[in-house]
């Protein structure tokens, strides 16, 4: 075998070793001695590489997507898209709308399926507010909601669309767009308060708004999520519901320090007039994550501190 | 075993799929796209677009996982097409997927990953398809093959050609960095 395909060989033999395994480096150049000072840089570029770039998908986005190719499975079964199209056309005129929610989420999954069979809605996924595709985006989103079973689900789909208004917010004041951000603003706070909606029924906040948001620099420490006491051993409902509102709260708390990290990049190329606009957005946007992040601290009971 | 049958057991076959793949294609897509929204709305269409085409997908073979993957270039390139003038910069990409541990912490990432995304614009799009696959998606390079329908010894050829060039360019950026420390 020539030298350089056995280089190749091996480096090939590493990177598997290395990356997929999680041998060492020097493991891997210690059986190779004889071609350590080849391999050494390149090897330890490719563990550079993968560690600087890699990223992971939130569970949440997961479980979105699972959810999505769950339905469009059932969708499948039971309306194949092959078979006796005189049957189907009959199962198609004679069949009941059961009621009027499943009317319309049957609409609402034909619209999402449509959209992204057309590529909109993943064309439209990175636009922002001042591109053509940006409707189809909150089409979309819209869509999911509707499709969200369960309330855990709605309210991680609100926080990661929150967490959308806060990117294009940030897109917006580079280009000096204040009108955007103003829309922007207040559909963040429409997120933030059906995440309350969702996740917290029936609460109130209990977190004074600052008499002068104008005054806000960036924050302090995040409380930390502390769970509330479970009898031993206990399972069910409440302790589905504990993990969901544990991951919640996590989500919220990684969403609102990676708010301020987008806005700083944002004001250092925003114009001076959006910076202070900008400031004032992350000043407000700040307490009402504050606010959310003390409620899920509270006890789930109605009476009042 | 009858249609309805098979189209079942496919369909069983990706759901259990997406547990073990689903990850690895985003971080696939968000590597050659740069754009972690976009990555986990397209590895998401993967999935349904695998779906309505499993009647016509043959057991015998590709395996599953590379036909997803071959779906998944597909979607990028035309993504990439689409979307060739509003190009995220890499900062921008980068800052997208900036971890919560600490606002310095994330600046700095920020930037290292900005730097990696752009090295990686020096490769051709063969080694950084090879490289998406390979470190990113974890494939082996057998399954590489597969996917990117070349050789074997291609694929460990354009891996070699992909991390030399990256290599250069690091340097050459890391040059360029000292030199303007050292001059201002």
């Amino acid at each position: 075998m020539a030298e350089n395909a056995m280089f190749l060989q091996v480096l090939d033999a590493c990177v598997d070793r290395v990356l997929k395994e999680g041998d060492s480096v020097e493991a891997c150049l210690a059986s190779y001695p004889e071609h350590t000072e080849q391999l050494e840089p390149l090897l330890r570029l490719a563990v550079q590489t993968r560690q600087t770039l890699d990223y992971a998908p939130a569970p949440s986005t997961a479980a979105v997507a699972r959810a999505r190719l769950h339905r469009a499975i059932q969708q499948r079964e039971t309306h194949p898209p092959r078979g006796n199209s005189r049957r189907s056309f009959q199962r198609f005129a004679f069949a009941r709308v059961h009621s009027y929610r499943w009317a319309i989420v049957a609409s609402t999954a034909a619209l999402l399926v449509l959209l992204a069979s057309s590529g909109a809605v993943a064309a439209s996924s990175g636009s922002q507010p001042d591109q053509p595709l940006y409707p189809v985006k909150r089409t979309a989103e819209r869509a999911r909601l509707a499709l969200a079973f369960d309330q855990g689900a709605k309210a991680r789909l609100h926080a990661t669309y929150a967490e959308r208004r806060v990117k294009e917010m940030a897109a917006m004041a580079t280009k000096g767009d204040s009108r955007q951000i103003e829309a922007l603003q207040s559909d963040l706070q429409g997120s933030l308060r059906q995440i309350r909606r969702t996740a917290l029924p029936g609460r109130v906040p209990v977190v004074a708004r600052p008499a002068d948001a104008g005054r806000y620099t960036f924050p302090g420490p995040v409380p930390p999520y502390v769970p509330r006491m479970m009898p031993r051993g206990y399972q069910g409902q409440e302790a589905r519901q504990g993990a969901e509102a544990r991951e919640l709260h996590q989500m919220l708390q990684s969403h609102m320090q990676l708010m301020e990290l987008r806005f700083r990049l944002a004001m250092r190329d925003a114009p001076e007039p959006t910076k202070e606009q900008l400031r004032q957005a992350l000043a407000s946007a700040h307490v009402e994550y504050q606010e959310l992040l003390v409620e899920f601290q509270r006890p789930a009971s109605p009476e009042r501190r | 075993m009858s249609g309805s049958d098979e189209a079942k057991k496919g369909a069983d076959a990706l759901a259990d799929l997406f547990e073990t793949e689903y990850g690895r294609i985003v971080r696939y897509v968000y590597v050659r796209i740069g754009d972690a929204g976009a990555a986990e709305e397209l590895a998401s269409d993967v999935f349904l677009r695998a779906l309505e085409g499993i009647d016509a997908f043959e057991w015998r073979g590709v395996p599953m996982q590379a036909w997803l993957f071959r779906i998944a270039r597909n979607l990028v390139v035309d993504y990439l097409r689409k979307h060739a003038r509003r190009k995220l910069a890499p900062l921008d990409a980068a800052a997208e997927v900036a971890s919560p541990d600490s606002p310095e912490e994330d600046a700095l990432q920020t930037m290292e990953r900005a730097e990696m995304l752009e090295a990686m614009e020096y490769l051709t799009a063969a080694q950084r398809e090879v490289v998406s696959l390979r470190f990113f998606a974890g494939l082996s390079s057998q399954e590489t093959a597969q996917v990117v329908k070349r050789s074997n010894g291609a694929v460990r050829e354009l891996q070699s050609a992909a991390l030399k060039t990256l290599r250069h360019v690091l340097a050459a950026k890391q040059g360029r960095t000292v030199q303007a420390k050292g001059g201002g």
